[in-house]
Protein backbone atom coordinates (compact mmCIF):
# COMPACT_ATOMS: atom_id res chain seq x y z
CA UNK A 1 0.00 0.00 0.00
CA UNK A 2 1.43 3.50 -0.77
CA UNK A 3 1.93 6.15 1.71
CA UNK A 4 -0.78 8.51 0.84
CA UNK A 5 0.93 11.30 2.97
CA UNK A 6 4.28 11.24 0.63
CA UNK A 7 2.19 11.73 -1.91
CA UNK A 8 0.92 14.93 -3.61
CA UNK A 9 -2.63 14.31 -4.27
CA UNK A 10 -4.91 16.40 -5.92
CA UNK A 11 -7.65 17.69 -3.64
CA UNK A 12 -11.27 17.57 -4.84
CA UNK A 13 -12.36 20.63 -5.52
CA UNK A 14 -15.68 20.40 -3.66
CA UNK A 15 -19.29 21.93 -3.71
CA UNK A 16 -19.36 24.93 -2.06
CA UNK A 17 -18.82 24.12 1.36
CA UNK A 18 -19.69 27.78 3.06
CA UNK A 19 -23.27 27.25 1.70
CA UNK A 20 -23.88 24.38 3.61
CA UNK A 21 -26.13 22.86 5.15
CA UNK A 22 -28.70 22.58 2.08
CA UNK A 23 -32.25 21.47 1.87
CA UNK A 24 -33.03 19.19 -0.67
CA UNK A 25 -36.68 17.61 -1.93
CA UNK A 26 -37.32 14.55 0.12
CA UNK A 27 -38.16 12.22 -2.08
CA UNK A 28 -40.11 9.31 -1.33
CA UNK A 29 -40.40 5.63 -3.38
CA UNK A 30 -43.11 3.17 -2.08
CA UNK A 31 -41.44 -0.21 -3.41
CA UNK A 32 -44.63 -2.07 -2.85
CA UNK A 33 -46.06 -0.11 -5.97
CA UNK A 34 -42.36 0.45 -7.72
CA UNK A 35 -41.86 -3.48 -8.75
CA UNK A 36 -40.12 -3.60 -12.09
CA UNK A 37 -38.76 -0.19 -12.60
CA UNK A 38 -35.94 -1.27 -14.88
CA UNK A 39 -38.82 -2.50 -17.34
CA UNK A 40 -40.83 0.67 -16.79
CA UNK A 41 -37.85 3.25 -15.74
CA UNK A 42 -40.50 6.13 -17.07
CA UNK A 43 -39.36 8.70 -14.23
CA UNK A 44 -35.35 7.84 -15.58
CA UNK A 45 -36.24 8.95 -19.14
CA UNK A 46 -38.39 12.09 -18.02
CA UNK A 47 -36.12 13.29 -15.64
CA UNK A 48 -34.23 16.07 -17.31
CA UNK A 49 -32.05 16.61 -13.70
CA UNK A 50 -31.23 12.75 -13.22
CA UNK A 51 -32.02 12.40 -10.20
CA UNK A 52 -33.18 8.34 -10.25
CA UNK A 53 -30.77 5.55 -10.45
CA UNK A 54 -31.96 1.91 -11.10
CA UNK A 55 -29.68 -1.07 -10.18
CA UNK A 56 -30.45 -4.43 -9.51
CA UNK A 57 -30.41 -5.49 -6.10
CA UNK A 58 -28.58 -8.84 -6.55
CA UNK A 59 -25.90 -10.27 -8.56
CA UNK A 60 -26.26 -13.93 -9.32
CA UNK A 61 -23.80 -15.83 -10.53
CA UNK A 62 -24.16 -16.99 -14.22
CA UNK A 63 -27.52 -15.64 -14.40
CA UNK A 64 -28.62 -12.35 -15.83
CA UNK A 65 -31.74 -10.66 -14.10
CA UNK A 66 -35.03 -10.25 -15.70
CA UNK A 67 -35.96 -7.12 -16.25
CA UNK A 68 -39.65 -8.27 -15.49
CA UNK A 69 -39.40 -10.35 -12.43
CA UNK A 70 -40.48 -7.99 -9.78
CA UNK A 71 -38.47 -6.79 -6.89
CA UNK A 72 -35.32 -7.50 -8.54
CA UNK A 73 -34.72 -4.26 -9.39
CA UNK A 74 -34.78 -0.91 -7.49
CA UNK A 75 -34.52 2.52 -8.29
CA UNK A 76 -33.33 5.46 -6.24
CA UNK A 77 -33.52 9.04 -5.81
CA UNK A 78 -29.71 9.08 -5.49
CA UNK A 79 -29.37 12.84 -6.64
CA UNK A 80 -31.96 14.72 -4.71
CA UNK A 81 -30.08 17.90 -4.71
CA UNK A 82 -30.22 18.73 -8.25
CA UNK A 83 -34.21 17.85 -7.98
CA UNK A 84 -35.92 21.16 -9.22
CA UNK A 85 -39.37 19.86 -8.39
CA UNK A 86 -40.86 20.09 -11.52
CA UNK A 87 -43.08 16.85 -10.47
CA UNK A 88 -42.87 15.44 -13.82
CA UNK A 89 -41.85 11.87 -12.40
CA UNK A 90 -44.94 12.23 -10.09
CA UNK A 91 -47.29 12.39 -12.70
CA UNK A 92 -45.42 9.91 -14.97
CA UNK A 93 -45.45 6.96 -12.51
CA UNK A 94 -48.46 4.83 -13.65
CA UNK A 95 -48.56 2.94 -9.98
CA UNK A 96 -48.31 6.89 -8.34
CA UNK A 97 -45.25 5.21 -6.47
CA UNK A 98 -43.40 8.12 -6.15
CA UNK A 99 -43.66 11.23 -3.69
CA UNK A 100 -41.92 14.45 -3.26
CA UNK A 101 -41.94 17.05 -0.44
CA UNK A 102 -39.67 19.62 0.60
CA UNK A 103 -39.29 22.05 3.63
CA UNK A 104 -37.73 24.69 3.92
CA UNK A 105 -36.81 27.37 2.13
CA UNK A 106 -36.60 27.37 -1.49
CA UNK A 107 -32.25 28.41 -2.90
CA UNK B 1 3.01 14.25 -15.68
CA UNK B 2 0.02 13.23 -12.86
CA UNK B 3 0.18 11.56 -9.56
CA UNK B 4 0.07 8.04 -11.25
CA UNK B 5 2.96 8.95 -13.92
CA UNK B 6 4.93 10.52 -10.60
CA UNK B 7 4.06 6.39 -9.31
CA UNK B 8 3.74 4.18 -12.04
CA UNK B 9 4.07 6.21 -15.42
CA UNK B 10 8.58 4.76 -15.45
CA UNK B 11 9.36 8.12 -17.43
CA UNK B 12 6.41 8.22 -19.39
CA UNK B 13 2.98 9.24 -19.20
CA UNK B 14 1.68 6.29 -17.32
CA UNK B 15 -0.99 4.98 -19.36
CA UNK B 16 1.01 4.88 -22.27
CA UNK B 17 3.30 2.46 -19.89
CA UNK B 18 2.00 -1.47 -21.10
CA UNK B 19 3.29 -1.91 -17.75
CA UNK B 20 0.18 -0.60 -16.21
CA UNK B 21 -1.98 -2.78 -18.43
CA UNK B 22 -3.27 -5.97 -16.49
CA UNK B 23 -2.01 -9.28 -18.46
CA UNK B 24 -2.33 -11.61 -15.39
CA UNK B 25 -5.50 -13.57 -14.59
CA UNK B 26 -7.23 -15.20 -11.87
CA UNK B 27 -5.10 -13.56 -8.73
CA UNK B 28 -7.21 -14.93 -5.52
CA UNK B 29 -9.31 -12.98 -3.17
CA UNK B 30 -7.08 -11.39 -0.36
CA UNK B 31 -7.41 -13.13 3.11
CA UNK B 32 -7.34 -9.87 4.35
CA UNK B 33 -10.00 -8.30 2.77
CA UNK B 34 -12.37 -6.93 5.21
CA UNK B 35 -15.13 -5.59 2.41
CA UNK B 36 -17.20 -7.78 -0.14
CA UNK B 37 -15.34 -5.30 -2.73
CA UNK B 38 -12.11 -6.24 -2.12
CA UNK B 39 -12.58 -9.77 -1.44
CA UNK B 40 -13.81 -9.81 -5.14
CA UNK B 41 -17.99 -10.00 -4.29
CA UNK B 42 -19.06 -6.65 -5.52
CA UNK B 43 -21.98 -5.04 -3.60
CA UNK B 44 -24.46 -3.83 -6.20
CA UNK B 45 -26.10 -1.24 -3.94
CA UNK B 46 -22.49 0.33 -3.17
CA UNK B 47 -22.00 3.08 -5.51
CA UNK B 48 -25.15 4.05 -5.24
CA UNK B 49 -25.24 4.43 -0.98
CA UNK B 50 -22.27 6.02 -1.01
CA UNK B 51 -23.83 8.98 -3.41
CA UNK B 52 -26.85 9.09 -1.74
CA UNK B 53 -25.03 9.47 1.86
CA UNK B 54 -23.07 12.32 0.05
CA UNK B 55 -26.37 14.10 -0.73
CA UNK B 56 -27.82 12.75 2.66
CA UNK B 57 -24.38 14.84 4.30
CA UNK B 58 -24.95 17.90 2.25
CA UNK B 59 -28.50 18.48 4.07
CA UNK B 60 -26.23 18.33 8.00
CA UNK B 61 -23.67 20.63 6.84
CA UNK B 62 -19.83 21.19 5.31
CA UNK B 63 -17.82 19.07 8.33
CA UNK B 64 -20.35 16.20 7.39
CA UNK B 65 -20.06 16.34 3.65
CA UNK B 66 -16.20 16.41 3.98
CA UNK B 67 -16.36 13.32 6.27
CA UNK B 68 -18.69 11.94 3.89
CA UNK B 69 -16.63 12.17 0.86
CA UNK B 70 -13.49 11.34 2.91
CA UNK B 71 -14.74 8.05 3.79
CA UNK B 72 -15.95 7.64 0.08
CA UNK B 73 -12.53 8.53 -1.41
CA UNK B 74 -10.92 6.34 1.09
CA UNK B 75 -13.70 3.36 -0.10
CA UNK B 76 -13.14 3.52 -3.46
CA UNK B 77 -9.02 3.72 -2.67
CA UNK B 78 -9.32 0.24 -0.93
CA UNK B 79 -11.57 -0.95 -3.86
CA UNK B 80 -9.77 -0.13 -6.98
CA UNK B 81 -6.52 0.83 -5.74
CA UNK B 82 -6.75 4.46 -6.40
CA UNK B 83 -5.56 7.34 -4.23
CA UNK B 84 -7.65 10.03 -3.30
CA UNK B 85 -10.45 8.63 -5.47
CA UNK B 86 -8.88 9.67 -8.49
CA UNK B 87 -9.82 6.32 -10.40
CA UNK B 88 -10.46 7.98 -13.99
CA UNK B 89 -8.56 10.53 -16.45
CA UNK B 90 -9.71 11.92 -19.13
CA UNK B 91 -8.09 10.99 -22.31
CA UNK B 92 -7.83 12.77 -25.96
CA UNK B 93 -8.94 10.29 -28.58
CA UNK B 94 -5.13 10.17 -29.75
CA UNK B 95 -3.77 8.54 -26.30
CA UNK B 96 -7.32 6.29 -26.27
CA UNK B 97 -6.10 4.99 -30.32
CA UNK B 98 -2.59 4.64 -28.59
CA UNK B 99 -3.81 2.81 -25.05
CA UNK B 100 -6.06 0.08 -27.38
CA UNK B 101 -2.57 -0.17 -29.56
CA UNK B 102 -1.33 -1.48 -25.93
CA UNK B 103 -4.10 -3.32 -24.32
CA UNK B 104 -4.82 -6.97 -24.93
CA UNK B 105 -7.44 -8.78 -25.12
CA UNK B 106 -9.64 -6.10 -25.75
CA UNK B 107 -14.04 -5.55 -26.09
CA UNK B 108 -17.04 -3.66 -26.74
CA UNK B 109 -19.39 -3.83 -23.24
CA UNK B 110 -22.57 -2.33 -22.41
CA UNK B 111 -21.89 1.15 -20.21
CA UNK B 112 -22.95 0.79 -16.56
CA UNK B 113 -24.18 4.53 -16.50
CA UNK B 114 -26.00 4.36 -18.83
CA UNK B 115 -28.01 1.33 -17.68
CA UNK B 116 -27.97 3.22 -14.33
CA UNK B 117 -29.02 6.59 -15.15
CA UNK B 118 -31.46 6.29 -17.99
CA UNK B 119 -32.55 1.77 -17.80
CA UNK B 120 -30.53 1.04 -20.94
CA UNK B 121 -29.55 -1.88 -21.71
CA UNK B 122 -26.85 -2.25 -24.73
CA UNK B 123 -27.84 -5.82 -25.77
CA UNK B 124 -25.94 -5.93 -28.99
CA UNK B 125 -22.55 -4.68 -30.44
CA UNK B 126 -23.47 -1.10 -32.42
CA UNK B 127 -25.19 -0.34 -28.86
CA UNK B 128 -22.38 -0.25 -26.84
CA UNK B 129 -20.73 2.21 -25.69
CA UNK B 130 -18.21 1.39 -23.32
CA UNK B 131 -14.50 -0.77 -23.66
CA UNK B 132 -13.64 -3.08 -21.33
CA UNK B 133 -9.59 -3.47 -21.58
CA UNK B 134 -7.40 -6.57 -20.57
CA UNK B 135 -8.07 -9.41 -19.09
CA UNK B 136 -10.43 -8.64 -16.41
CA UNK B 137 -13.67 -8.66 -18.89
CA UNK B 138 -12.77 -12.72 -18.44
CA UNK B 139 -14.09 -12.90 -15.18
CA UNK B 140 -17.95 -11.63 -16.32
CA UNK B 141 -19.43 -14.84 -15.08
CA UNK B 142 -19.27 -12.93 -11.29
CA UNK B 143 -21.25 -10.35 -12.47
CA UNK B 144 -23.22 -11.36 -15.38
CA UNK B 145 -25.28 -7.97 -14.52
CA UNK B 146 -22.87 -6.15 -15.56
CA UNK B 147 -21.83 -7.68 -18.52
CA UNK B 148 -25.45 -7.79 -20.14
CA UNK B 149 -25.27 -8.56 -23.29
CA UNK B 150 -21.99 -10.00 -23.16
CA UNK B 151 -18.46 -8.98 -24.67
CA UNK B 152 -17.85 -8.59 -27.95
CA UNK B 153 -13.92 -8.88 -28.79
CA UNK B 154 -12.63 -6.90 -31.13
CA UNK B 155 -9.11 -5.84 -32.77
CA UNK B 156 -7.33 -2.86 -32.35
CA UNK B 157 -8.44 -1.79 -35.62
CA UNK B 158 -11.72 -2.35 -35.07
CA UNK B 159 -11.02 -0.57 -31.53
CA UNK B 160 -9.88 2.91 -33.40
CA UNK B 161 -12.59 3.05 -35.78
CA UNK B 162 -15.26 2.71 -33.21
CA UNK B 163 -13.45 5.38 -30.90
CA UNK B 164 -13.54 7.43 -33.57
CA UNK B 165 -16.86 6.77 -34.17
CA UNK B 166 -17.67 7.84 -30.56
CA UNK B 167 -15.74 10.88 -30.98
CA UNK B 168 -17.50 12.04 -33.96
CA UNK B 169 -21.11 11.09 -32.15
CA UNK B 170 -19.48 13.58 -29.18
CA UNK B 171 -18.53 11.47 -26.51
CA UNK B 172 -15.21 12.34 -24.48
CA UNK B 173 -12.82 9.30 -23.79
CA UNK B 174 -12.29 8.40 -20.03
CA UNK B 175 -9.71 5.58 -18.61
CA UNK B 176 -11.04 4.13 -15.46
CA UNK B 177 -8.62 1.98 -13.25
CA UNK B 178 -10.18 -1.43 -11.48
CA UNK B 179 -6.85 -2.19 -8.85
CA UNK B 180 -3.71 -0.27 -8.87
CA UNK B 181 -1.56 -0.26 -12.15
CA UNK B 182 -4.38 -1.31 -13.52
CA UNK B 183 -6.04 0.33 -16.19
CA UNK B 184 -9.64 -1.73 -17.35
CA UNK B 185 -11.67 0.10 -19.95
CA UNK B 186 -12.02 3.58 -21.58
CA UNK B 187 -15.62 4.70 -21.18
CA UNK B 188 -17.17 7.47 -23.73
CA UNK B 189 -18.65 10.00 -21.70
CA UNK B 190 -21.16 13.06 -21.35
CA UNK B 191 -22.44 14.96 -18.43
CA UNK B 192 -24.48 14.26 -16.38
CA UNK B 193 -25.40 10.60 -17.77
CA UNK B 194 -21.67 9.55 -16.79
CA UNK B 195 -21.99 8.47 -13.05
CA UNK B 196 -18.12 9.61 -13.09
CA UNK B 197 -17.95 12.83 -15.19
CA UNK B 198 -20.90 14.14 -12.92
CA UNK B 199 -19.07 13.18 -9.36
CA UNK B 200 -16.42 15.07 -11.04
CA UNK B 201 -18.10 17.73 -12.04
CA UNK B 202 -21.11 18.19 -9.09
CA UNK B 203 -18.45 16.88 -6.27
CA UNK B 204 -14.67 17.79 -7.58
CA UNK B 205 -13.43 14.16 -7.38
CA UNK B 206 -13.37 10.62 -9.70
CA UNK B 207 -11.92 12.21 -12.48
CA UNK B 208 -8.50 13.39 -13.45
CA UNK B 209 -8.05 15.48 -15.85
CA UNK B 210 -6.14 15.09 -18.65
CA UNK B 211 -2.41 15.38 -20.23
CA UNK B 212 -3.34 18.28 -22.32
CA UNK B 213 -5.35 21.86 -22.77
CA UNK B 214 -6.88 22.98 -25.50
CA UNK B 215 -5.86 26.15 -27.01
CA UNK B 216 -7.50 28.30 -29.91
CA UNK B 217 -5.24 29.60 -33.00
CA UNK B 218 -7.38 33.02 -33.57
CA UNK B 219 -5.73 33.28 -36.85
CA UNK B 220 -7.72 30.08 -37.95
CA UNK B 221 -10.36 29.94 -36.37
CA UNK B 222 -13.62 31.37 -38.34
CA UNK B 223 -16.05 31.11 -35.04
CA UNK B 224 -17.93 28.41 -37.32
CA UNK B 225 -19.41 27.31 -33.75
CA UNK B 226 -18.90 23.35 -34.38
CA UNK B 227 -16.84 22.85 -31.54
CA UNK B 228 -19.11 24.86 -28.61
CA UNK B 229 -21.40 22.12 -29.19
CA UNK B 230 -19.48 19.14 -28.17
CA UNK B 231 -17.60 20.58 -25.04
CA UNK B 232 -18.91 18.51 -21.71
CA UNK B 233 -17.38 20.77 -19.08
CA UNK B 234 -18.28 24.03 -20.04
CA UNK B 235 -14.66 25.49 -21.23
CA UNK B 236 -15.31 26.11 -24.37
CA UNK B 237 -18.01 28.97 -25.50
CA UNK B 238 -17.92 31.88 -28.64
CA UNK B 239 -16.59 34.55 -27.81
CA UNK B 240 -19.48 36.71 -29.24
CA UNK B 241 -17.29 40.11 -29.50
CA UNK B 242 -15.22 38.80 -31.55
CA UNK B 243 -16.97 35.91 -33.08
CA UNK B 244 -14.18 33.22 -32.09
CA UNK B 245 -14.48 30.18 -30.32
CA UNK B 246 -13.01 30.55 -26.30
CA UNK B 247 -11.40 28.20 -24.04
CA UNK B 248 -11.57 28.50 -20.51
CA UNK B 249 -8.15 26.36 -20.04
CA UNK B 250 -8.51 26.28 -16.03
CA UNK B 251 -11.87 24.12 -16.64
CA UNK B 252 -10.53 22.36 -19.39
CA UNK B 253 -10.35 18.27 -19.54
CA UNK B 254 -8.22 18.09 -22.35
CA UNK B 255 -10.67 15.58 -23.98
CA UNK B 256 -9.96 17.18 -27.29
CA UNK B 257 -13.29 17.08 -28.60
CA UNK B 258 -12.95 20.69 -29.57
CA UNK B 259 -9.84 19.68 -31.21
CA UNK B 260 -10.97 16.84 -33.50
CA UNK B 261 -14.23 18.60 -34.40
CA UNK B 262 -12.72 21.64 -35.49
CA UNK B 263 -12.47 21.81 -39.50
CA UNK B 264 -9.94 24.63 -40.08
CA UNK B 265 -7.20 22.85 -37.60
CA UNK B 266 -7.72 25.46 -35.60
CA UNK B 267 -8.22 23.96 -32.04
CA UNK B 268 -4.78 22.25 -31.02
CA UNK B 269 -3.86 20.48 -27.62
CA UNK B 270 -0.97 21.29 -25.75
CA UNK B 271 0.54 19.50 -23.33
CA UNK B 272 -0.72 20.55 -19.79
CA UNK B 273 2.87 20.61 -18.40
CA UNK B 274 4.22 23.25 -21.25
CA UNK B 275 1.11 25.66 -19.30
CA UNK B 276 3.08 26.45 -16.24
CA UNK B 277 -0.17 28.12 -14.18
CA UNK B 278 -2.00 24.37 -15.14
CA UNK B 279 0.91 21.62 -14.52
CA UNK B 280 -0.85 20.96 -11.36
CA UNK B 281 -4.25 21.48 -12.21
CA UNK B 282 -5.95 17.92 -12.32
Amino acid sequence: MVDKSQLKVPKPTPVDLGKLPLKFPRIDIDYSKCTVPFWCKKCLQVCSQLVFQVYCKQFVRLRESDPREPGVYEVVAVRRDKCNMCNKCVEVCPEDAITITYEGVPR
Amino acid sequence: MCIYCDLWGDGTVWYLNPKNYPRHMYTLPRPDATSKAAAGEADPAGFINAERALVDAMEKGAEEFEATLTALRDGMDMMQGSLGGWMGQAVPLRDAERMVEIASPKGFIACICRNHMLGLEERSSPQMTCMGLGVGMLKWERWPERYKGGVCWVSTEEAKEWLRDMDKRGFMHSLMMFGPRFIGGICNCDYPVCDALAMRIDFGFNMLKGHHVAMVDYDLCNGCGICAQRCQFGALKMNVTIDKANIDQMRCFGCGLCETACPRGAITLVERAKVPALQEVW
